[in-house]
């Protein structure tokens, strides 16, 4: 994926000209905090602007197909569906498969995001499920529809710190698995650091620092990404590492 | 028993499920205790125990010796403050932040106790009054012309500020902090942090800090409490819990939380 330039604007500009490159298979991320314009970029990138919004400059060109993943599941989640009916409903549609082979399709990738009793699941509805399972089930969906790219905007963040960690790990396998090229919006530098080779910073709309993760994290050179990093609060080593 | 907040084998049920079972947990004035937990494991509820609007299945929670009745009257109510996850959600969007505070000191007729019992006090309330509001402004790192603003003219992290500030102008003995920055920006939460570690060791206060983020709940506790379906599993000072956790639930909570690499120094 390449954006050059993208600008956004409603009454005012919100995105002053962002661009960001990602290659096949890398995992990108975007940090910044509210209003800074990460999730608007996304947005910009799949068409689902909101209300009221425009692309007004640049150009965001994408090898392939994309998918995106959300903070919350729930809103993008039939409440009325059984959660297997709306996976399946997703492969039929993209993969013209027929009802019954589906319905199978939905439970291998159920299996795929590593979701635990399966069947009993699928015939849930979205409220029946607990977070990380909702959030499971709409990777499910994104996976579905076959993407070459893959957007995550605040994927982990409502998420339990040990759920978070299965997720983060689930992404990364995927990724290493399928060659997926990832986009991983966060207000979390530590969360991004997990997972992404390469980090951009965005303040208002504008990037104001963008580099290797190791790098940005060892020597920020923008003081907003300095601000940023000195307020993830440290925690001490564990005694005993970090499997132990 | 010690001054400050005692819980001894509190219980809580919803529907006949205990959802918080057997906790016992003290905070002593001037010190700030963590509770951590994730979704699910009663965090919440037991902070509504602390305070009064749930009703005990089982236990007991004391304050400065004394035990706290099922009803409670209003110096009790008083005594125990909570703050909560949204300030939004919990200032009146009507009022400026000065007529919010003025009205509680006002209902809780606070000018008229402390100038009865100040003899140097100048006997005018509303004067009082005014100069308590800008001293709880101060309390929370907060400009004094702050009090003329509404809600909808502040930042997220000086929202909860305010929160803070309201619920002290009570002059509460422990303050219940249930997420109190989990809905702020990164480098506002510690902002509202030092406000709270600050309060603890300025006036005394006792604090206990609901928080899912060990990192928050490390940036500013001495004392740390994990929760896990409604039980405490590990109750242990912060220095040798972050290091040490005994529990190994408690070390899957610290092994999954995500950490930077090395910075340069």
């Amino acid at each position: 994926m390449r954006i050059e330039g993208l600008r956004v604007a409603g009454e005012t500009e919100l995105l002053h000209g962002v661009s960001l490159a990602v290659g096949a298979g890398e995992a990108v991320g975007l940090v910044g905090e509210s209003g800074s314009g990460k999730s608007l970029t996304l947005r910009a990138v799949m068409g689902l602007l909101p209300r009221g919004l425009r692309v007004t400059g640049g150009t965001v060109e994408v090898d392939g197909r994309a998918a995106m993943i959300f903070q919350d599941p729930l809103t993008f989640l039939d409440p009325l569906v059984r959660v297997g009916d709306q996976v399946a409903e997703v492969c039929r549609v993209v993969a013209g498969l027929s009802r019954r082979a589906s319905r199978v399709r939905a439970l291998e990738l159920f299996a795929d995001v590593r979701l635990d009793d399966r069947a009993v699941l699928a015939r849930r509805y979205p409220h029946q499920l607990s977070g990380g399972q909702r959030q499971r089930v709409l990777l499910a969906l994104a996976l579905a529809q076959e993407p070459d790219l893959l957007l995550c905007d605040e994927p982990t963040t409502a998420l339990d710190v040990t759920v978070q960690r299965e997720v983060l790990d689930l992404l990364a396998s995927l990724r290493a698995e399928r060659g997926l090229s990832l986009v991983f919006v966060s207000h979390d530098l530590a969360v991004v650091a997990q997972l992404c080779d390469r980090v951009v910073v965005l303040r208002d709309g504008e990037v104001v620092e963008a580099g290797a993760t190791r790098d940005v994290v060892a020597r920020p050179h923008h003081p907003y990404t300095r601000r940023l990093l000195d307020a993830v609060l440290p925690l001490p080593a564990l005694a005993g590492g970090r499997d132990g | 028993m010690a001054d400050g907040l005692e819980l001894t084998g509190v219980s809580v049920a919803y529907a006949g499920r205990r959802v918080v079972d057997d906790v016992s947990l003290q905070v002593r004035p001037g010190t700030i205790v963590g509770l951590v937990g994730e979704s699910g494991s009663g965090k919440t509820t037991l902070a509504r125990a602390v305070v009064g609007t749930v009703g005990l299945a089982g236990g007991t929670v004391h304050l400065d010796g004394t035990p706290l009745a099922r009803r409670r009257s209003r110096t009790e109510r008083r005594a125990v403050q909570l703050v909560q996850q949204d300030p939004y959600a919990s200032l009146n969007p009507l009022l400026t932040v000065g007529r919010v505070l003025d009205e509680l000191l006002r209902v809780h007729r606070l000018a008229e106790r402390r100038i009865a019992s100040d003899t140097a006090g100048a006997p005018d309330a509303g004067a009082w009054r005014r100069a308590r509001c800008a001293e709880l402004m101060g309390l929370v790192g907060l400009e004094a012309d702050t009090l003329g603003r509404y809600p909808r003219q502040l930042s997220g992290g000086q929202r909860q500020r305010v929160a803070i500030a309201r619920a002290l102008a009570v002059e509460p003995r422990i303050l219940v902090a249930d997420e109190p920055t989990s809905a702020l920006d990164v480098t506002v939460q510690r902002t509202v942090l030092d406000v709270l570690v600050g309060l603890s060791a300025r006036v005394g206060l006792g604090v206990l800090l609901i928080s899912h983020d060990l990192s928050v709940i490390h940036a500013a506790c001495d004392d740390v409490a994990v929760l896990r379906e409604g039980r405490i599993v590990e109750h242990a000072p912060a220095a040798r819990f972050f290091t040490h956790p005994s529990d190994p639930y408690s070390r899957r909570l610290l092994q999954a939380v995500p950490r930077l690499p090395e910075r340069a120094p």
